[in-house]
C-alpha cells in the first residue's frame, strides 16, 4: 500500500511532536536539585546531674549536604524529637576569638556542590536535649528543603 | 702527633655541633610562645564545689581553656582534643599535668553543670566557675576576651563570644604557650613534654 502525501505529512508531524515532547521532558527532569545527606554524627552529652535531675544542655550534629542535581535548593529548617528546638549556627573565628551566629532565612545548597557542617563552621545546634546522648546512640532528624521537601535521617553519636 | 690531636678535636667539635643541632630541633615548641609575664594567682570553685587555687598546684604543667557548656561546637572540640592528649600521656606524665576548663558563662555553668559536662570526656578534667567578681580579674589578668551576645530570635537566649585558644602554663604557673582550639593533639603532647623538663 502506498502512503498518500497527506498521510506522510501527518506522520512526520506526529514524529516531530513526539521528539519535541521527549526533549522537553528530559530538560525538565534535569532542572531539579538532587539532595543526599551524608556523614551524620553527634557528640555525646550528659544532661543529668548526680541526682538524676535534668539540666539544660545542648548538643550538636554535623553532616554533609550533597546536591548532585542541576538546580539549587535551600535548607529551611531541621527538627528532631531529641530536643526542644533545632537551630542552624555558624562558628566564626577572628584571630583567636570565637563567635557563633544563628543562620536565619535558610541555607543555600548550590547545584553540583556540597555544603559541609563540621567543627569550627556550620553546625546543627540541638537546644535543650530531652535525653543524654551516649556513644553508639542514634536519633532521628528531619531536614526540610525548599524544593526537595523533607528528608529524614539518623544521626549517630560518636566517641567524645 | 699534633695532627692526630687536631683531627680528634675537630671530630669532637663536629659531634657536639650535630648533637646541639638535634637538641635545638627537638626543643622548639609547636605552639606560639607568649610574651613573658609574671605569675598571676587566682582561686575559683571546681565542679565538686571545692576551692581551686592555681598557686597550690604543686609544680604541675597546666592546660587552660576558657569556654562554656552551652557551646556545642568549639568548646567540645577542645575537650575532645584534650581527651586525646590525656590518653597519649604516660601515667607518670599525667600525674604532673592538669586540664583546667574555666567558664565564661558563670550564670549557667554551675559546679554540677560543669561536672556532668566534663564527665563525658575525662574524670581528670577540672571545671572552674565562680562569681563575676572572682572571674573578671582572671579574664582581665590573662587578656581573655569574653562578650555576652544576646540573640533575640534564638532559643539559646544568649551565647558568649570568647577567646578560644588553649593555653599551656609551666610548672611555676606562668603562661608560656598557646595553641589554637583545633590544634593537633600530638603537638600539644610535644609541648607538654618539653615543659615537664624545665
Amino acid at each position: 500500500m502506498r502512503l498518500t502525501p497527506m498521510f506522510r505529512k501527518v506522520g512526520l508531524l506526529a514524529l516531530l511532536t513526539s521528539l519535541f515532547c521527549q526533549i522537553q521532558a528530559c530538560q525538565k527532569a534535569d532542572d531539579t536539585p538532587k539532595i543526599e545527606i551524608e556523614n551524620i554524627w553527634s557528640r555525646p552529652v550528659q544532661i543529668e546531674n548526680e541526682d538524676g535531675r535534668v539540666m539544660k544542655s545542648n548538643g550538636v550534629v554535623y553532616l554533609k549536604i550533597v546536591n548532585d542535581g542541576e538546580a539549587p535548593d535551600r535548607l529551611m529548617s531541621i527538627t528532631s524529637i531529641v530536643c526542644d528546638v533545632v537551630e542552624l549556627h555558624e562558628t566564626k573565628m577572628n584571630d583567636d576569638r570565637m563567635m557563633m551566629q544563628k543562620v536565619d532565612g535558610g541555607l543555600d545548597i548550590p547545584a553540583g556542590e556540597t555544603v559541609e557542617f563540621k567543627p569550627g563552621g556550620y553546625h546543627v545546634m540541638l537546644i535543650r536535649l530531652k535525653r543524654s546522648l551516649v556513644p553508639g546512640d542514634r536519633f532521628a532528624l528531619q531536614l526540610v528543603f525548599e524544593r526537595t521537601g523533607t528528608i529524614k535521617v539518623d544521626s549517630e553519636v560518636g566517641q567524645p | 702527633m699534633q695532627n692526630k690531636l687536631t683531627q680528634s678535636a675537630a671530630k669532637l667539635l663536629f659531634a657536639v655541633a650535630v648533637l646541639a643541632g638535634c637538641q635545638s630541633r627537638d626543643s622548639s615548641f609547636k605552639g606560639t610562645e607568649l610574651p613573658e609575664r609574671e605569675f598571676k594567682d587566682f582561686t575559683l570553685t571546681d565542679q565538686n564545689g571545692q576551692r581551686f587555687t592555681l598557686g597550690e598546684q604543686e609544680g604541675k604543667v597546666t592546660l587552660m581553656f576558657f569556654g562554656f557548656t552551652y557551646c556545642p561546637d568549639v568548646c567540645p572540640l577542645t575537650l575532645s582534643t584534650w581527651k586525646k592528649v590525656r590518653e597519649s600521656l604516660t601515667e607518670d606524665e599525667a600525674q604532673k599535668v592538669e586540664f583546667v576548663y574555666i567558664t565564661v558563662d558563670p550564670e549557667r555553668d554551675t559546679p554540677e553543670k560543669l561536672k556532668a559536662h566534663l564527665a563525658v570526656f575525662h574524670p581528670d578534667f577540672i571545671g572552674l566557675t565562680g562569681t563575676q567578681e572572682e572571674l573578671q580579674p582572671v579574664y582581665a589578668g590573662y587578656g581573655v576576651y569574653r562578650e555576652k551576645d544576646q540573640i533575640s530570635d534564638s532559643a539559646t537566649g544568649y551565647l558568649v563570644n570568647h577567646t578560644a585558644s588553649i593555653y599551656l602554663l609551666d610548672r611555676n604557673g606562668i603562661w608560656k604557650l598557646k595553641h589554637s582550639n583545633d590544634a593537633r593533639p600530638e603537638d600539644i603532647v610535644h609541648d607538654i613534654r618539653l615543659l615537664l623538663k624545665y
